[in-house]
């Protein structure tokens, strides 16, 4: 392997974190982010000797990750993505610019930890078996809406929480 | 960001909300760069606990059927589908670790250092007792407290698939075992009580990585937790010519050693060494150990009983 691949797949896992998160914020369906990121992955290693070293690495692979997501969209009938493409532009540049506030991210295990049992179980519901809040309400015997309430009380204490930590780190 | 929105934005990651709601979700990004980092924000946390949540399940020892049952992606996925198969339910990490083996493996072929995982953690069920030395590399903090026993030189002996006994040895000779009899944890220290625990974490902490989560006694939810929450390349085989697989941890969301270098029989599934480096060292332990096979012979059905390592008639205190 040539020191240019080596430079790329340690690029590559750098950016990981950013440019799934970008697939996942436009298709949602973590199956369909686990294959566009594999093929991203690959167009990545082959088309890296057009990556200008002077723009950031992130950028660039968010926007090979967006010509994926549209062949993957393309290729499969059932895949969707709910925005234009002027609202994926805006995404794929705050996705671009703000990526280096994602090590605050660092912090939600610790997070996660802090969660009650129940919230923890709606968790590996909604994370793990991949279930939307009408399915876990069926489970649960909720309501859809108390479920989806629950999922986003949760969503929003773990980010108050990451920014807690992130903060009292600076202090 | 009014709470409206808000309830939108969670509503959408969840594929929870109408078209009209998705079009009104639509503008708003593209109304201001502030709504779109908003939304981002959220999707970068959606995604990460997404990660999160399935390497916690896919590393939790022999995983419960059910959610397993569920995790399994249905058949007839593509042939990208199945590499995932393959990694189970790892997420994220693990698919990262796949790629960069893909292209990062030298001589070795794309996939080969997660398939040779594979193959150790499907054949870690079925091993036979194994004996195993303990040694530290390079100089380590000394214990702590007097009464910790020493890791260096501990010996360690293993029954899959769990149960295992740790004997250290004081520099004047005395001995202090602990150990899992498939039932309870029991710490049998020189003098004082002998306890026992159905915790599954006590006593646990000497064994090598546990602190941070690789308890080498379980070696199939070790494995598994390297596969899923470690970056995998093949390394060079030892000097008998066995194979080496390294595990470098991708995040500190992980709690193992940050480097595990393993070291196993290719036929008969059996690791021969693990090499631990980066180990937590807040109790006063190694920086890096490595544990090696010495021996491999049945060890009797009692061994892993606490009574078999202390004399008779020591109090026996049971905690739980």
């Amino acid at each position: 392997v040539d020191e240019a691949t080596r430079h790329a797949a340690r690029l590559w896992t750098l950016a990981v974190p950013e440019v799934s998160a970008f697939v996942a914020s436009v298709v949602r369906d973590f199956q369909d982010r686990d294959d566009i990121l594999q093929e991203t992955a690959i167009a990545v290693i082959e088309s890296f000797e057009r990556y200008d070293p002077a723009k950031a690495f992130v950028g660039w692979a968010i926007g090979i990750a967006r010509n994926q997501v549209r062949l993957h969209c393309r290729r499969k009938s059932r895949a969707r993505i709910a925005f234009d493409s002027e609202a994926v532009d805006a995404l794929a540049q705050a996705f671009t610019d703000d990526a280096p506030r994602d090590q605050r991210l660092d912090r939600l295990g610790e997070c996660y930890e802090e969660l009650d049992a129940k919230a923890r179980d709606l968790c590996r519901l909604r994370y793990e078996v991949g279930l939307k809040p009408a399915a876990i309400a069926e489970r649960a015997r909720l309501g859809a809406n108390a479920v989806a309430k629950a999922l986003q009380r949760i969503r929003e204490r773990l980010h108050e929480c990451i920014e807690r930590k992130a903060r009292e780190a600076r202090t | 960001m009014t709470p409206e929105i808000s309830a939108i934005i969670h509503g959408f990651l969840d594929g929870a909300i109408s078209e009209s709601d998705e079009a009104r979700l639509n503008a708003w990004i593209k109304a201001a760069p502030e709504n779109a980092m908003a939304f981002a924000d959220m999707a970068r946390l959606y995604d990460r606990l997404h990660n999160l949540v399935q390497a916690k399940q896919a590393i939790k020892p022999a995983m419960n059927a059910p959610t397993a049952r569920i995790v399994s992606p249905p058949s007839g996925r593509s042939k990208i589908s199945s590499r995932r198969v393959a990694v189970a339910a790892g997420g994220l990490a693990a698919l990262a670790a796949i790629v960069l083996v893909a292209w990062w493996g030298g001589d070795a072929t794309p996939l080969s250092a997660a398939a040779e995982l594979n193959r150790l953690i499907d054949a870690s069920g079925a091993l036979p007792d194994r004996t195993y030395r303990i040694t530290s590399l390079g100089p380590g903090p000394k214990p702590i407290e007097a009464r910790q026993a020493p890791i260096d030189r501990a010996t360690l002996y293993i029954r899959s698939p769990d149960k295992y006994v740790l004997v250290r040895r004081f520099s004047d000779g005395r001995v202090y075992a602990t150990g899992f009899d498939g039932q309870r944890n029991w710490s049998a220290p020189p003098d004082g009580a002998v306890r026992l625990s159905h915790d599954p974490l006590r006593f646990r902490w000497a064994l090598p990585g546990h602190q941070h989560g690789i308890p080498f006694a379980d070696l199939r939810s070790d494995l598994i937790e390297l596969r899923d929450a470690y970056t995998l390349s093949r390394i060079a085989p030892d000097a008998s010519g066995r194979h080496g697989l390294r595990a470098e941890k991708k995040s500190h969301e992980y709690r193992g050693p940050n480097r595990v270098d393993v070291y196993f029989d290719i036929n008969s599934g059996v690791v021969h060494r693990m090499v631990f480096d980066g180990l937590p060292q807040a109790r006063g332990g190694p920086k890096s150990v490595a544990v090696e096979l010495i021996e491999q012979r049945p060890l009797g059905d009692d061994f892993f009983q606490h009574d078999a390592h202390h004399a008779a008639g020591r109090r026996v205190v049971e905690e739980d």
